[in-house]
């Protein structure tokens, strides 16, 4: 059961069970839209204070994680229109990934990974949710506040970027047709 | 290649590329605190809109009272907040000021960067430089940042719409953001001033637009193969734009903080709270340890490395993101005594 429809649960302990479980997930996300680290954190506990303020609204047409995912990633879209984003570093070379240990044989995945933080945020949005989280078209639809055609539209756009990328890094060719 | 093979791959790359990311085990508590109004979570980012609020005005006020960007002017006039909230960190930076520091710039034909000042503040944590980039041919060509480019993050490419209009959802064209130009320079274009095509944007759009990119500042702190150099990348935040004169100006600020014995102990501790990262944090010693013993009466040696691209309608996304680097300029810094 999620946690925040849990009958038993307070809204403090709602909060302490959503930070343990999803913090990792968000942050992670954040990071990849951001691209900079401080920024991803304050996106990440600006989300759990937005979700624990809301938390009595939260009616459960969705999963928790899709909800979360929802308000993270607008999260994140306005902390990138601020103009003070602007005035932040946002180069990412592998050598900035938080890697646990840059092992030779990664330095492809790792080449893979810039390229995807570098894609517009769009399409870095529907790759993050489809390709990553494994989400459905609907869950995405949901979590990003956009019809179903417009995520069509841009998983078609991004799986172009992205096999271009795959092809180009890792040596995987197109699907045919 | 199928859909499902994609997902593992970019599952793998994803997952693996940042396993380094760790939980914040106060996060919690610290939202918990913020709800109930110990610490308003929001005050940073509505500080930091204000501020930028006051820039814009001030920056624009600025324009053509011939104005002097260097750091001084930097501190006390569009970046302001460690002034009023954190004297001690701005005093140190004043401080340490050392104008012209020995530089020398990589052969480079269309752009001339010009360190301005440099300040050594290891008892804030934080290393100040300031360069100043010309472009070599300014009949020819027109210089611009890269940041300023899409700023608003609604650029997609391909696809995107090519009808430029104030609300546009998905943009198949770059926009130029443009703070240089005061309020009336919009051109009726997006929501933030001097914001538009590119094109529409430059000063003369018959010029060949140069994009400047900063892409990082190092210490050299090992130069013992031939034609190598081993760097300790340091953590920073930055500002850069373009003035009034058609320079392009950059502050950026580095953390100290490795420079400190608590550096290497905080690393070997997350070193053995996660053993599986060991090699990476002792990694992080040994390179610091490395750069520490550099810093002598002799000064510390940086390489700040840039890429200059020329941009063109239509050009392609991974030659411009990618292009024009390998350019660098070394600079010594020789702390105040």
């Amino acid at each position: 059961m999620d946690v925040v429809k849990d009958p038993d649960n307070d809204r403090d302990q709602v909060l302490v069970q959503m930070v343990n479980q999803y913090q990792g997930l968000l942050l992670r996300m954040c990071y990849i839209y951001l691209r900079d680290m401080e920024q991803a954190k304050d996106a990440t506990q600006d989300t759990f204070l937005k979700a624990y303020k809301s938390l009595d609204s939260f009616r459960g047409e969705c999963s928790e994680k899709t909800w979360l995912i929802q308000i993270a990633m607008n999260t994140c879209r306005d902390m990138q229109r601020s103009a003070w984003f602007r005035h932040h570093d946002r180069r990412i070379t592998p050598e900035d990934l938080p890697q646990a240990i840059q092992l030779p044989d990664d330095e492809d995945d790792l080449d893979v990974m810039c390229d995807v933080m570098k894609l517009p945020p769009k399409l870095k949005e529907v790759v993050m949710l489809y390709y990553w989280q494994n989400m459905n078209v609907n869950e995405i639809a949901h979590a990003l506040g956009i019809t179903h055609s417009t995520v069509s539209t841009r998983l078609k756009r991004a799986r172009e970027k992205l096999y271009d990328v795959l092809e180009r890094r890792l040596g995987y060719g197109r699907p045919q047709g | 290649m199928e859909d499902l093979k994609a997902k593992q791959i970019v599952q793998r790359v994803i997952d693996n590329s940042l396993s380094g990311i760790q939980d914040d085990p106060w996060m919690a508590q610290r939202v918990l605190a913020n709800a109930k109004g110990e610490e308003p979570v929001v005050k940073k980012i509505s500080t930091s809109m204000i501020l930028v609020i006051v820039l814009l005005c001030l920056a624009t006020t600025a324009i053509g009272a011939g104005i002097i960007y260097n750091q001084d002017w930097w501190w006390n006039n569009r970046n302001i907040f460690e002034k009023n909230d954190k004297p001690e960190l701005y005093e140190a930076v004043m401080a340490n000021m050392v104008e012209n520091p020995t530089q020398t710039q990589c052969e480079d034909d269309q752009v001339q960067i010009i360190i301005q000042d440099v300040s050594w503040a290891p008892e804030a944590d934080i290393m100040t430089i300031s360069f100043k980039a010309t472009p070599k041919k300014p009949d020819q060509d027109e210089l611009h940042s890269m940041r300023a480019l899409d700023t608003d993050g609604s650029y997609i490419g391909e696809g995107g719409s090519v009808t430029v209009t104030d609300d546009s959802e998905d943009r198949a064209v770059h926009w130029l953001w443009r703070t240089d130009i005061g309020l009336d320079g919009s051109g009726g274009y997006g929501h933030i001033p001097g914001y538009g095509p590119v094109s529409a944007m430059m000063d003369d759009s018959s010029k060949n637009l140069l994009m400047l990119d900063y892409t990082g500042t190092n210490i050299i702190y090992s130069t013992e193969i031939e034609n190598a150099v081993d760097v300790f990348p340091m953590e920073s935040s930055m500002d850069m734009f373009r003035t009034a004169a058609g320079d392009v100006y950059f502050v950026g600020k580095f953390d100290l903080s490795w420079l400190r014995d608590e550096y290497d102990q905080e690393m070997q501790k997350r070193a053995e709270e996660t053993p599986d990262m060991k090699e990476y944090y002792e990694q992080r010693i040994a390179m610091a340890q490395a750069a520490r013993d550099r810093i002598d009466k002799e000064g510390i040696t940086c390489i700040l490395t840039y890429r200059v691209v020329e941009y063109t309608e239509g050009m392609n996304d991974m030659d411009l993101y990618t292009n024009g680097g390998g350019r660098s300029v070394q600079f010594v810094i020789r702390p105040k005594q």
